[in-house]
């Protein structure tokens, strides 16, 4: 039993990477309906720039190294996001929705490619948080996992009272529920979409931190599969939505971990995770939480 | 004084010509009618007011500037507001947020005083707050303000559309068939809507086919039909005039529209 929760506990911690990902999607999608294919390679320059950061203030006493890496990894990624917008999407605003598809495909290639001509193997990221366990209950969790767990809930919450509380969260959500209303109502449309592609960053960079730390390697492809998994995450919540992609991840995460825990091998965690989108778009395309699609047309 | 004025605005998609050559004057203070046959191109003159579609040619000129290039949010930053003809509002959200959302242009605060909460914010806050409810209370919609704005009954969402139009401080109101789909008495009470709007100083462009509503509130009247401008003049002038009756009963199916352009 107390293995189990142990299980569940890795799981939630994998899972609320993931939901922070899936917001970067899932925002995206919200405003633009469009998938953000480039966002996975966010996630890998978070980590990069984290990295970098970290190596860079080595002699800094204390949490200060870590904090500025995170300052560094979320403010560099938002502003990268911001950058490609404007470069790969904002032209194409008008075209058919394929073409802003292909283009992030494009995007991710070229991020990708740019980092592995670079770098092409493994680099080791300074594992700045001491591995120790702290029981908690009957089990036992690693401090890094506290760590994952603490930002992610923090960074969501933050998020939630944005989108909810404020006027610019006000606008947002009008955008995703009728662009050119919005406009017509006076909202700079164009802004506020820069805005949802730097906030999206600056959680999918948090991320790739958080994950180089519990993982303790970064790559030039590191992305991918958690991209992939936190686009499953954002669909299983119901993409476009906010709650949904942090509820997607948990889930997810979750599941993960349960199957892992009962199936014999762990190589199977991936292909539990790809059954669950196959399952989803076949059963309930629009999610857990999700509109029907007819609302968004 | 002129607020609006088109100068030989056209507008093609692909080789149809939806506008021809429309040359229109809206006088600032008035109530104004824009009528036509469907298909006449009524809703694309809005749609090229608002910056939605640029024109193929002319322009299109707003309190003495050229408004034609400019983005849809900039030209509403102006004082254009408008209404849709299938209404359009954020259904998600509430009654409240609805009117809020048209306040953001009228707004200064920006993304840091929100985050560190200055005493400025609060202020915009409340301000926002106090004038959404004004908005509400103007239409008869304040005791709804908390309601889900996609649950509210089709007149209401009517009226919620033309709060958060006002929100946005328009001095041109361009209102898309507002009483589409209403029953006579709900659109009397409309009519008596825009009156109390106009009385606000707000200067009104009525698209609208209930011809006794549009005889009944407007002091000018442009007839559209095929893109172009066949008639303009008081309702008197409007509804004497054959080549207006011609284009009405050559389109047929409007037959409704016709009874009521002769008994208005």
């Amino acid at each position: 039993m107390a293995n189990l929760i142990e299980q569940l506990l890795n799981g939630l911690t994998l899972g609320s990477i993931y939901a922070l990902v899936a917001l970067g999607y899932t925002m995206v999608y919200g405003i633009l309906l469009m998938i953000n294919f480039a966002h996975s390679e966010i996630f890998m320059a978070g980590a990069f720039l984290g990295w970098a950061a970290l190596i860079i203030t080595r002699s800094l006493p204390g949490p200060w190294g870590i904090l500025i890496a995170f300052v560094v990894g979320m403010l560099g990624c938002g502003i990268l996001a911001v950058g490609i917008e404007k470069a790969a999407y904002a032209p194409l605003r008008r075209a058919p929705r394929l073409a802003p598809l292909i283009s992030a495909i494009g995007v991710s290639i070229i991020l990708q490619n740019a980092v592995f001509l670079w770098r092409n193997d493994f680099l080791a990221f300074p594992l700045v948080f001491p591995q120790v366990q702290i029981p908690v209950g009957s089990v036992q969790l690693s401090l890094i996992q506290l760590v994952i767990l603490g930002t992610s809930v923090s960074l969501m919450i933050l998020l939630w009272l944005f989108v909810n509380k404020t006027r610019l969260g006000q606008a947002m959500r009008a955008c995703s529920q009728d662009r050119e209303a919005a406009e017509l109502v006076g909202i700079p449309v164009d802004r506020i979409i820069s805005m949802t592609f730097f906030i999206g960053a600056v959680l999918g960079g948090a991320a790739g931190i958080l994950f180089s730390l519990y993982y303790g390697s970064i790559k030039y492809n590191m992305g991918f599969v958690p991209g992939m998994k936190a686009f499953t995450a954002a669909v299983l919540g119901g993409i476009g939505n906010v709650p949904g992609a942090m509820l997607g991840g948990v889930l997810l995460g979750s599941a993960e971990a349960m199957g892992t825990a009962f199936l014999p091998e762990s190589d199977w965690k991936d292909v539990f995770a790809f059954g669950i989108l196959i399952l989803i778009l076949i059963f309930r395309p629009r999610g857990i939480l999700g509109e029907k699609t007819a609302d968004k047309v | 004084m002129k607020l609006l004025e088109t100068k030989n605005l056209g507008m093609s998609f692909g080789g149809l010509e939806a506008l021809c050559n429309l040359n229109m004057a809206v006088e600032a203070g008035e109530i104004e009618s824009l009528i036509g046959p469907n298909g006449a191109g009524k809703t694309t003159f809005f749609n090229l007011l608002t910056g939605i579609y640029k024109p193929s040619m002319g322009k299109i000129i707003f309190s003495g500037e050229r408004i034609d290039l400019d983005t849809p949010y900039r030209i509403t930053q102006r004082g254009v507001a408008r209404t849709f003809q299938n209404i359009r509002l954020f259904n998600n959200m509430t009654v409240l947020e609805n009117v809020m959302v048209g306040r953001h242009c009228r707004t200064k605060s920006e993304l840091f005083s929100a985050i560190f909460r200055t005493p400025q914010f609060y202020r915009e806050e409340s301000e926002i707050i106090h004038s959404a409810r004004e908005r509400l209370k103007f239409v008869g919609l304040l005791g709804a303000g908390n309601e889900i704005a996609g649950n509210l009954a089709y007149g209401d969402q009517r009226k919620l559309e033309i709060a958060r139009a006002l929100a946005t401080e328009p001095r041109l109101l361009l209102l898309d068939e507002p009483t589409a789909g209403m029953t006579q008495g709900e659109s009397l009470e409309l009519g008596k809507l825009i009156q109390r709007i106009s009385k606000e100083g707000v200067t009104i462009l009525l698209i609208e086919h209930r011809m006794s509503l549009v005889m009944k509130l407007s002091q000018r009247v442009h007839v559209l039909d095929h893109g172009v401008k066949i008639a303009e003049g008081t309702p008197g002038e409007i509804q004497s005039n054959p080549k207006v009756v011609e284009a009405y009963l050559g389109v047929g199916g409007e037959t409704q529209d016709i009874r009521e352009l002769g008994h208005a």
